[in-house]
């Protein structure tokens, strides 16, 4: 026996004793997918429409897959124009990433396939439904819609054009969230009676006058199918706070929680069907110009009782998705991709290893695949339709102030009122179908 | 009453109505600061009229009030902002009473957008009538807004002047207008949309295709089968792009009575490749129960990549077929195929179903899809039954395919496996103990530690014995702080010959009271056998509390060869850096003996380095005394800053007059 072999250092031994507690594989895990060099005739050309933070934290996950080229950029502002192309670029080594000012110029490129649609939420319905109109895949950032019967009409066009498309998710494409589910699945915490979630509190914009356009900024192009208002710097930078361009913490953060309560609950094609909010708290009026809640508790049900509580409160490190059954509790922490249940035991069967949500790489490969294979991506429109047209109900509930019941089957509200909120009218000529 | 007396009737309340916001309007301060409301301003106003939105949903007299001060805002002296909030109030709210003044904002280019999107959707026939008025005359700007707003209104009456439009030269207008015939539909928008399908020029024809094939689902929903199917198959043409033949065949599936199974099977059969995804895809939806055994019949004949996705389709129906298809092709030739259906027979077998994955994985060495076999057994429908089965197979095994069904059995962690985990344990294979002894890790109570710890000591496969002791350490978190696994563990340590009893020292650093075995790994370090004696030092130097402190300074003056004095000083080194949370003068004092000892600048340096996160006075004066040492200026430098940069709070004078003595 060698002695060296025996040599343990503590903390190195502690990793392999976490390790211990973690599931085990046979076989050594790797990344399925096409490894080494892929011709040209084989990768997928895509355009990316929207360069801004978004869109760059994300960009090496495109960047990195084989099969993968990024041939054009597209945004409304100038700066973010140059910036993806030097994003682009640096990586290729090359001067080869063209820009477009509209994206409609890009989509109109026969060589690109699909897009990566990273804008302002405003612009996720419409521009994925100009995508699928001229005959590209697509990967929408979350939230797909801003208002139900447009995420309706962008499931209709991608099945008429036959468009693969992948919303932005990603949930359902990392381990933790995974094991959540296998666990709640299998029945390990019991029947589920209820599902937390829980956003951090949603910000506040200070007033302040209208201001001159920024130099190039193609202003118009940056409102898209919102109805025009002058440009207003709080406004245009706090975007996520006022209702037609974002809707709020719930809706924008809301939907990846909403996303995972359909998908454990099993419940894809279907969605609550009563909605109501309590304890919003509004910005006050004299002091700020945004208009969505700062904190409250969004609440649905299920037709068979389950609820699903979504709390806008405490900080952004406090994100998280727990399941309630009447055997124990599991939770998904979201900010450390931490499972923890009780009973503890449960966790035993935890897989090793597995990568943050905020590592988007596996969810981008599925899309590949599903644009090669024509398959049906994880996070394909109907489901992420129901899973936004969930967080849209509470937005509506709580901009009625009422409980609303919904048809999930038509739907429709129990109110005309609700129901006249199910749309916004896209400002001209940004309506598609 | 007849027309022109309702219309007159409709007058005099407009200008009741009127005259009455004019009047609201100079003594509501509220209406007034809404219609003087800019963004910069308080937005006060903007959330009381939200705030009357909220209560004349249930009462219809304060929606009566809403709307007419609303109106006031988009016929009086507003401002764009505050013109542009009431349409969209009135967009949630507005009746018939709203229609005129909306209607008169359609003329103008600026206000247009806003008014059609809140015409598009009042419920008053009324707003068709406006809109389809105001589209021959509204300015170029302003049609697109009112063809879509009657699109979205499926307004029959304004086929004739979308037709034109769509016809027309102006090419937004006519986008607009060919979106809107897509909606409403009838015979005069199919007629329209027929022409543009042949004539209109490239760069329009996606926009005539998404109304075109909007239509189409929209005739087949009313049952208009013959309409909504020509749609569809002038889009499946071989000319037309694949996105577009795909939609068109889904389409056509739908259309069909059987849900497109025979058609599916004949794409299936045929040679379009753009079709066949589209062909599976219809698989989940059908009714017929025998859908599945048609569609596994044509799998053979199918891609590889189509015969995946086929068996994806077949695995969410779930029936006998379904489950036979798959079993069938973990022979296929084609990795992907047998990937799918691996995957397949992992939701949809059972107990029986074993042997075959077993047989896969001994078929194969591709690791992808051992892991597959894996993570399907892992997954595998069955209580213990589906664990007994894989032991049973695992019996019958060559060591190469064992992984997959032990590491499943490790996955699946149920109590009916600890002796197979066992039994394995002892296997001179490395990967093969090492799953077992996870999978000890994860199903051993308290009464099987003795056994674990026994199979631990007669380890034979030498490569998993850190893996080994990590899981015994996991089960020696578990052990109750003073019960029996105590006395256990303290009987095989004194029973076992040295070599041996050296595998048993790295798990107990785990113990839940690591104390009660510290004197044992002292005892380890100062043994004659050198393995035993390595283990022990080594097991020490990574003790993780104080209590190590003296049997390693103990241990420090003896050590039997450079080597080990330099382990047990690296030990002694990382016990002072942390216990420095607490800096004390006894501290600094350790630190003093530990400098007394060194034996040259690599030892100094080494217990500088500790000492340089000492917060403490006395820490600091003792890293001064050391900067008159060159051989390790540097790093007493080094410790000096960071000390005196941590303590000049307390101790500003001593923190300032250490600074000065460094550069």
């Amino acid at each position: 026996m060698k002695t060296a072999s025996l040599a343990v250092n503590r903390r190195r031994f502690l990793r392999r004793l976490l390790a211990a507690g973690a599931a085990p594989l046979v076989v050594p895990g790797r990344v399925l997918g096409l490894n080494g060099a892929v011709a040209p005739s084989n990768t997928i050309a895509f355009g990316i429409i929207g360069v801004g933070n978004r869109a760059l934290f994300i960009l090496p996950n495109f960047l990195t897959q084989p099969d993968v080229r990024l041939v054009a950029v597209s945004d409304a502002r100038e700066d973010r124009r140059r910036a993806g192309k030097q994003a682009v670029d640096n990586f290729y080594r090359n001067q080869a990433c063209r820009v477009y000012p509209d994206f409609r110029e890009l989509l109109a490129q026969r060589d690109i396939d699909a897009v990566l649609i990273a804008t302002g939420n405003r612009w996720h319905a419409t521009a994925s439904m100009f995508a699928a109109r001229a005959g590209k895949d697509i990967y929408c950032e979350k939230p797909i819609s801003l208002t139900i019967r447009e995420g309706r009409q962008l499931v209709e066009m991608c099945r008429r054009h036959g468009t693969i498309y992948q919303a932005g998710t990603q949930r359902r494409s990392t381990e933790s969230y995974q094991f959540a589910r296998e666990l709640v699945r299998a029945g390990k915490i019991g029947r589920v009676h209820t599902v937390e979630m829980q956003v951090w509190t949603g910000g506040t914009v200070p007033h302040q006058p209208n201001t001159p356009v920024p130099p190039g900024w193609d202003y118009d192009q940056w409102l898209g199918p919102v109805q025009w208002r002058p440009f207003n710097p709080g406004r245009v930078n706090g975007w996520a706070y006022f209702w037609d361009t974002g809707e709020g913490m719930h809706t924008d953060m809301g939907t990846h929680y909403t996303d995972q309560m359909q998908w454990v609950l099993g419940t894809d094609d279907t969605m609550p069907v009563e909605f109501e909010t309590r304890d919003l708290v509004w910005p006050d009026p004299r002091q700020w110009m945004s208009e969505t809640a700062i904190s409250g508790t969004f609440l649905c049900r299920y037709a068979n009782g389950v609820e699903g509580i979504l709390f806008q409160r405490g900080g952004f490190t406090e994100r998280y998705i727990r399941y309630l059954g009447d055997e124990g509790w599991v939770q998904v922490d979201d900010e450390t991709d931490v499972v923890t249940a009780e009973p503890k035991s449960i966790l035993q069967t935890k897989p090793e290893g597995g990568v943050s949500w905020s590592n988007a790489s596996a969810h981008i490969r599925n899309l590949l695949d599903c644009i090669r294979s024509r398959r049906q991506p994880l996070c394909h429109p109907e489901v992420a339709h129901r899973a936004q047209a969930i967080v849209e109900s509470m937005t509506i509930a709580a901009r009625l102030g009422r409980k609303l019941k919904w048809d999930p089957v038509q739907e429709v509200f129990d109110g005309e009122e609700a129901n006249r909120m199910l749309y916004r009218e896209p400002r001209a000529p940004w309506r598609v179908v | 009453m007849n027309t022109s007396c309702l219309s007159l009737w409709r007058v005099l309340v407009l200008v009741g109505t009127l005259a009455g916001a004019a009047r609201a309007a100079e003594t509501d301060p509220a209406l007034r600061a809404l219609m003087q409301y800019q963004s910069g301003a308080d937005a006060t106003p903007l959330r009381q009229f939200e705030a009357r939105v909220r209560q004349a949903v249930d009462d219809p007299g304060q929606r009566a009030a809403l709307e007419t001060d609303l109106l006031q805002v988009l016929r009086g002296e507003a401002t764009p902002e505050a013109r542009r909030f009431a349409c969209l109030q009135l967009a949630v709210i507005g009746g018939e009473a709203s229609v005129p003044a909306l209607a008169a904002l359609l003329r103008s280019e600026e206000t247009a957008g806003i008014a059609a999107a809140a015409l598009a959707q009042n419920p008053a026939p009324a707003a068709s009538d406006a809109l389809r008025r105001a589209l021959g005359n509204a300015p170029a700007a302003a049609r697109p807004a009112i063809a879509h707003a009657l699109g979205v209104r499926r307004d029959t009456r304004a086929v004739a002047q979308l037709n034109r439009l769509a016809l027309g030269e102006d090419r937004a207008a006519g986008e607009a207008a060919i979106t809107a015939l897509g909606q409403v539909g009838t015979a005069g928008a199919q007629k329209t949309l027929a022409a543009l399908r042949r004539s209109a020029p490239p760069e329009q024809q996606r926009v005539v295709a998404a109304a075109s094939l909007n239509l189409a689902d929209t005739l087949a929903r009313k049952g208009s089968r013959k309409a909504a199917t020509a749609i569809y198959q002038d889009y499946l043409a071989a000319d037309q792009p694949a996105d577009l033949r795909r939609g068109a065949f889904g389409g056509l599936l739908r259309l069909d009575r059987d849900g497109g199974q025979k058609r599916a099977i004949e794409a299936l059969r045929g040679d379009d490749a753009a079709l066949k995804p589209v062909a599976i895809a219809a698989l989940p939806e059908l009714k017929n129960a025998a859908a599945s055994r048609a569609f596994a019949a044509v799998l053979p004949n199918l891609a590889p990549a189509e015969q995946a996705y086929l068996l994806q389709a077949l695995t969410t129906r779930g029936d006998a077929p379904a489950r036979k298809a798959a079993q069938d092709q973990l022979n296929s030739p084609h990795l992907e195929v047998r990937l799918a259906a691996i995957a397949a027979l992992g939701r949809l077998g059972d107990t029986s179903t074993v042997p075959a994955l077993a047989r896969a994985a001994a078929l194969t060495t591709n690791v992808v899809e051992l892991r597959a076999v894996e993570t399907a057994l892992a997954g595998l429908p069955g209580d213990e039954a589906v664990d007994r089965a894989l032991a049973a197979q695992l019996g019958t095994r060559a060591a190469a395919a064992k992984g997959p069904l032990l590491g499943a059995l490790v996955r699946r962690a149920r109590p009916v496996s600890y002796e197979v985990f066992l039994r394995e344990s002892a296997s001179p294979d490395a990967a093969i103990a090492r799953l077992a002894f996870q999978g000890l890790s994860r199903v051993a109570g308290p009464e099987h530690l003795f056994p674990m710890l026994r199979a631990l000591r007669d380890l034979r496969a030498e490569a998993a014995l850190e893996d080994a002791q990590a899981a015994v350490g996991q089960a020696l978190r578990r052990m109750e702080p003073k019960g029996q696994g105590v006395l256990t563990l303290t009987t095989l340590l004194d029973a076992s010959p040295p070599a041996r009893r050296a595998r048993l020292i790295p798990p107990l650093v785990f113990c839940p009271e690591p104390a009660v075995f510290l004197g044992r790994v002292a005892d380890a370090a100062r043994s004659s056998d050198p393995t035993l004696r390595n283990v022990g030092l080594r097991t020490l130097a990574d003790w993780p509390d104080p209590d190590a402190w003296e049997p390693l300074k103990a241990l420090y003056p003896t050590a039997a060869s450079e080597t080990e004095r330099v382990l047990v000083l690296r030990g002694l080194t990382r016990l002072l850096g942390e216990m420095n949370a607490r800096p004390d003068a006894a501290l600094v004092g350790r630190y003093r003996e530990l400098l007394g000892s060194a034996k040259g600048d690599n030892d100094r340096k080494l217990i500088l380095g500790a000492l340089a996160g000492c917060a403490h006075p006395e820490a600091l004066a003792l890293a001064v005394e050391q900067l008159n040492q060159p051989g390790v200026r540097a790093e007493a430098v080094m410790a000096v800053k960071k000390i005196a940069g941590a303590i000049k709070g307390q101790h500003p004078q001593a923190a300032e007059a250490a600074l000065q003595k460094v550069p």
